[in-house]
């Protein structure tokens, strides 16, 4: 079964009217994982907004979009806001920036678990420690007692997967997780998105242009280009076997990367072209 | 939290707090602390010198001097103040309204500021005096009316810039409400910006209220107003300057004290030597916008 069904959904510029995305299509099945993979400007992120509604008025959209069954587009901005976060989590780019530099994690994070749930502070506490625990995040207690300028980076970015864990998603959107961080915080995302999938037993869609994270993360790809679907299959097939000319652009300009990577690092180097 | 401690770690902030504290503190006790009514004639003692029973002397009419400065606190401070916070609550409703609804709702209320942005100041007082007749509360009225404008344009502008921030989008992504968003993410962060811009429009504010009382524009006789207090000491400016003194000092000590504070706030918020980095820009236009009103 399908959980989200995205059908001849087109989003343009309210005012130009210039096509972002023409016409799109896609579907992500239960508790599995989708990646959508493009350049940037290909209009992942703003597929991924149109899902959470999440686009301002200066965008028009059409088409439909149902999650289990029920038409998204049509409902009251109070029910979607009911479906934010509880039924349709997201995970942003940047821990850095997703919190209020001006409020206690550990604040932040029960306001948001008391308006979905009407827990009290100590409920809250408890889940979000064990959902650290489970993501292996030291002494979440401290954690949450700081503000968010006093982290680092990926350490905020694994609190954001945390609260994701706690909250139990059916769909997680995870936009770029991985592009801000450096490369020993991106094996860890890429391991923390992996055990969140196991735990929360979630269907997720991942946006990314690390190839080396979809890899591990997706089951199915869908390569986008200028808002249109290019190429789509399961991630072991498309990621060896790239039929469309751009997809083996995009596998072998990464592995030209990487390539060069590891030659740098004195390691392999058979991706060297 | 850490921005108060800031604050009172500055000396002369923590002077001119206190100044302006015992100020608020005696026009609020004012029957209490007063030695005579302030509007007790005694022609026998017209011009009396400083003496121990009236220690600051006696105006052409033979009244407390003393008693008159401390009444006149009411109007020219505490009246004033609660002018300014009405100014800044509309304008910071008005501005939040806008900056996070955006769209026609915002290019219809920042229009309405620009209209009300577009009348000089003291056009638009004469103006309301000449409609409403003349008197504090019309003066107060008038400045309501010009200033929530400008504090309704910073906070707008500050709520914006914050309303586009990433953490704003998580939230929203997470299900919080538009108000919760408001109240806890994007007001906290509006009110040090807007704190420093209303003290410096709170002395502009004061010394126009005096200066339109000295006009004989505001407050009427028989009640005090340090401005008006000055305006009849002008009639005996040659013979006995010093009447001129008592008023005078406590204006310029008043609006010192409120600038010197609203200087220590700026520093005090300052970005760089706090915590977060993000604001910078926006904090300089505003304090560029204070700098304007004053």
């Amino acid at each position: 079964m399908d959980v989200l069904e995205v059908s001849r959904l087109s989003i343009a510029h309210a005012g130009s009217g210039a096509a972002i995305v023409p016409e799109l299509s896609f579907c992500v099945k239960e508790k599995s994982c989708l990646a959508i993979v493009g350049e940037s400007g290909s209009g992942k992120s703003i597929v991924c907004k149109a899902i959470m509604r999440l686009n301002g008025p200066a965008l028009r959209q059409s088409g439909s979009i149902r999650f289990k069954g029920t038409e998204l587009t049509e409902l009251s901005d109070d029910r979607i806001r009911g479906l934010r976060g509880a039924q349709i989590g997201m995970i942003l780019q940047n821990g850095m920036r997703a919190f209020d530099p001006g409020l206690r994690l550990g604040k932040q994070l029960h306001s948001v678990l008391k308006a979905h749930f009407g827990w009290s502070r100590e409920q809250s506490r408890e889940r979000l420690s064990e959902a650290m625990e489970l993501l292996l995040l030291q002494s979440p207690t401290a954690v949450l007692n700081r503000y968010p300028h006093e982290l680092s980076g990926g350490m905020l970015q694994r609190l954001m997967i945390a609260l994701t864990l706690v909250l139990q998603p059916e769909l997680v959107i995870a936009d770029e997780p991985t592009t801000a961080l450096d490369a020993a915080s991106r094996q860890e995302a890429i391991g923390q998105l992996i055990s969140l999938r196991r735990q929360a037993g979630c269907s997720m869609i991942l946006i990314s242009h690390d190839l080396s994270a979809v890899e591990r993360i997706a089951d199915e790809v869908l390569v986008l280009r200028g808002g249109m679907t290019v190429e789509r299959g399961t991630a072991a097939e498309l990621l060896t076997s790239p039929r469309h000319a751009y997809t083996r652009y995009l596998v072998e300009s990464k592995h030209a990367l990487s390539g060069r990577f590891a030659q740098a690092l004195g390691g392999r180097t058979h991706a060297e072209r | 939290m850490k921005r108060i401690s800031r604050l009172l770690s500055d000396r002369l902030a923590l002077l001119s707090l206190a100044v302006l504290a015992a100020i608020a503190a005696a026009g609020m006790l004012a029957p209490w602390l007063a030695p005579h009514p302030p509007d007790e004639v005694n022609m026998a003692l017209r011009y009396g010198p400083w003496s121990l029973h009236y220690l600051l002397g006696n105006d052409q009419l033979g009244r407390c001097v003393l008693s008159r400065i401390l009444y006149g606190i009411r109007p020219s401070v505490l009246l004033v103040l609660a002018a300014v916070l009405a100014s800044v609550l509309i304008g910071a409703a008005v501005g939040m309204a806008a900056g996070y609804a955006g769209g026609r709702t915002d290019a219809l209320l920042m229009r309405l500021c620009d209209v009300m942005l577009s009348f000089p100041g003291y056009v638009m007082t004469l103006a309301v005096i000449g409609v409403l007749g003349v008197g504090l509360q019309n003066i107060l009225l008038a400045f309501i009316l010009m200033k929530w404008a400008w504090f309704a344009r910073i906070v707008r502008s500050s709520v914006r810039q914050i309303a586009d921030a990433d953490y704003v989008r998580f939230a929203r992504t997470l299900g919080t409400g538009s108000l919760a968003i408001l109240f806890r993410h994007i007001l906290p962060v509006c009110v040090p910006e807007l704190a420093v811009v209303a003290s410096s429009s709170f002395g502009s504010t004061l010394l126009q209220v005096s200066g339109l009382s000295f006009l004989g524009l505001g407050i009427q006789a028989p009640q005090a107003e340090w401005g008006m207090m000055l305006s009849e000491a002008r009639q005996s400016m040659f013979s006995r300057p010093e009447l001129m003194l008592a008023p005078g000092l406590m204006i310029v000590l008043t609006v010192s004290a409120v600038n010197f504070l609203s200087d220590a706030m700026q520093q005090a918020v300052d970005p760089q030597a706090g915590s977060s980095k993000r604001h910078q820009p926006e904090r300089a236009e505003a304090a560029l916008i204070g700098r304007e009103v004053a």
